[in-house]
């Protein structure tokens, strides 16, 4: 490649990694978070932790008359339920429905699973956060999967320049000077870690700016080439769905059916899905968790009326590219393969803002040790530290004050989300004030150490539940948050002490 | 000229070309709607990288811009 050339692909993966590197972060970390938005839930409210019976309580009483009350207030566009399960074991309705003034609405009810007694709805708070925040950063829901959806794009877009400009990347995977300037640190843990991680990190910019982008792609593309009908690109991809009988029938019991399916696929389902309620052409859709294929749930059809299995299967139709679809969100969010795989993504995502705030600092760096540094550039420090740094300590803030926040608060949400910006904006403004980026960086990552490690003193403090009898209870999953929490306290408050106080001189 | 062109020009021109292989491709609909809508979160970018390739700094841009109309007529006419 000529040089001109180099430079030029060099100056756009530098520009675009200064313009947009904190960007990519933010999605990055909160990505790290969302991961665990079903594993949160249990630790977020403790009256979900519920030890299911062996033989939980029939759910089709409570169900059908949640059914029968949303069939009566409009148009059902879904109901669905979902079935106890280890991270979630509550029976859990949900009807998105169309009164006849046309607003639609979203509908929960909860039920005990081994006495069906009805679970007053908590307001969303900490997971909703966590997870919204990372797939539409608590923007409008479209615009913010497609904002989310271009730091995907972006990230590809990086990646591919940074190939191209790194021509030695077999030599540069195996290159770590720590111990010479600081510059040169950076540059090594920046390829390093760049590179040992490709494929993981091309796998993740390519599903999200997937997930976000098909937001506009598929509007877009309907009023191009299928003459502004959306409708017909979903009837194309899903297929149509078969119409109602038009004869009101008795629905079969969903307990049975579930049986039937666990007996038939060998797995508990998780969802089901049903569709014309109270007609003879009413279809059950039973979701089950596939682990050993690279799709998060396989499917089993059942007649609603007659509970007979109509279909079991993992996708719609043989062939590749059906798979393709439900894997992107399976590969993005790291559904396959139980929690280990979601561990090593955690790993992998710290890479990936790992990269991205060294590839910030090289730049800064070289301008605010080179010939002619400025005061813009000593403030673009600060606030990288302060933003990169300021974020897991707000994420971590809020798993506090949601969890001291009374059950029955109302504007839970409303208060998160301020604390978490508030804390934020505050630890951008500490940087900014401190005038030393690496005992700032020092301060924010032992801050957020503590609070971190402090996890488990806040649930037992609002819950009375420490980690001892959450696990002799059966809750792993908020036994498992705690522990997760110290873990990860121990882990930054080692790397905060490891933080110089000031900028290193090389070493001769 | 090369920004301008890598704004402005690639984003639609990533979308006809997506739009144009839903067309235009053989098999079956559902299938091409797989692969156009992988093809535009990757094109996208390709064609953004595109353009600080060429010496030419018209080069880019005349490119997007007629990959764009081709794209489009096919996609329109399709």
């Amino acid at each position: 490649m000529d040089q001109a050339r180099h430079k030029r692909i060099h100056d756009l993966h530098s520009w675009l990694g200064v313009v947009c590197g904190l960007f990519v972060f933010i999605v990055s970390l909160s990505g790290v978070f969302s991961l665990f938005g079903d594993e949160l839930r249990t630790w977020e409210d403790e009256r979900l932790r519920i030890a299911v019976a062996p033989d939980p309580a029939p759910v089709m009483p409570m169900f059908s008359a949640f059914a029968d009350e949303m069939a009566a207030a409009g148009r059902v566009l879904t109901l669905s339920l979902k079935l106890p399960t280890a991270a979630e074991p509550v029976y859990a309705g949900n009807a998105v429905v169309r009164h006849d003034d046309g607003t639609v609405r979203v509908i929960d009810r909860l039920w005990h699973p081994n006495t069906g007694a009805r679970i007053s709805l908590r307001e969303k708070g900490l997971v909703h956060w966590v997870v919204d925040f990372h797939r539409n950063l608590m923007l409008d829901r479209t615009l913010g999967r497609i904002v989310v959806g271009m730091s995907g794009a972006i990230l590809l877009l990086l990646i591919l320049s940074g190939v191209v400009i790194h021509r030695k990347i077999l030599r540069e995977m195996h290159t770590w000077r720590l111990y010479r300037s600081v510059r040169l640190r950076w540059q090594d843990s920046h390829k390093a870690m760049a590179v040992w991680s490709l494929p993981f990190h091309v796998m993740f910019a390519f599903t999200g700016a997937w997930l976000g982008l098909v937001v506009i792609f598929v509007p877009l593309v309907a009023a191009i080439a299928f003459q502004g009908n959306p409708g017909a690109i979903f009837a194309a991809v899903s297929g149509e769905g078969a119409p109602p009988a038009g004869v009101s029938a008795p629905m079969f019991s969903i307990d049975e059916a579930a049986k039937r399916v666990e007996a038939r696929v060998g797995r508990a389902p998780v969802v089901v899905t049903v569709t014309h309620w109270r007609d003879a052409g009413a279809v059950y859709t039973f979701r089950y968790r596939e682990d050993e294929a690279l799709i998060s749930h396989g499917l089993a059809k059942v007649g609603g009326a007659d509970g007979d299995i109509r279909a079991v299967y993992l996708v719609s139709k043989p062939g590749f590219l059906p798979r393709v679809l439900p894997a992107v969100t399976t590969l993005h969010y790291g559904q396959y393969g139980g929690l280990w795989v979601k561990f090593l993504y955690v790993l992998l995502g710290l890479a990936l803002c790992l990269v991205t705030a060294t590839g910030l600092m090289i730049w800064l760096e070289r301008r605010l040790h080179g010939d002619r540094p400025r005061p813009l550039h000593r403030v673009l420090s600060r606030v990288t530290v302060g933003v990169c740094a300021g974020m897991g300590f707000a994420t971590f803030a809020i798993f506090h004050v949601d969890r001291q926040l009374p059950a029955d608060f109302a504007g839970r949400l409303a208060v998160v989300g301020s604390v978490y910006f508030g804390t934020w904006i505050a630890a951008a403004l500490y940087a900014l004030a401190r005038r030393n980026e690496y005992r700032t960086c020092r301060d924010l990552l032992a801050a957020t150490a503590v609070l971190a490690a402090a996890l488990p003193v806040s649930n037992m403090a609002a819950t009375g539940d420490g980690i001892a009898a959450l696990l002799h209870e059966g809750h792993v999953y908020a036994a498992g948050v705690d522990i997760a929490g110290l873990a990860v306290g121990v882990t930054l408050m080692a790397a905060a002490l490891r933080i110089p106080a000031g900028r290193p001189e090389a070493r001769p | 000229m090369r920004l301008l062109a890598a704004l402005v020009l690639s984003p639609p021109a990533a979308l006809f070309a997506a739009a144009a292989a839903l067309t235009s491709m053989p098999g079956d609909l559902s299938d091409r709607l797989v692969l156009s809508g992988l093809m535009f979160p990757l094109l996208w970018p390709v064609l953004f990288f595109f353009c600080y390739w060429p010496r030419s700094r018209l080069a880019p841009c005349a490119v997007l811009a007629v990959a764009a109309t081709v794209c489009g007529f096919v996609a329109f006419r399709g």
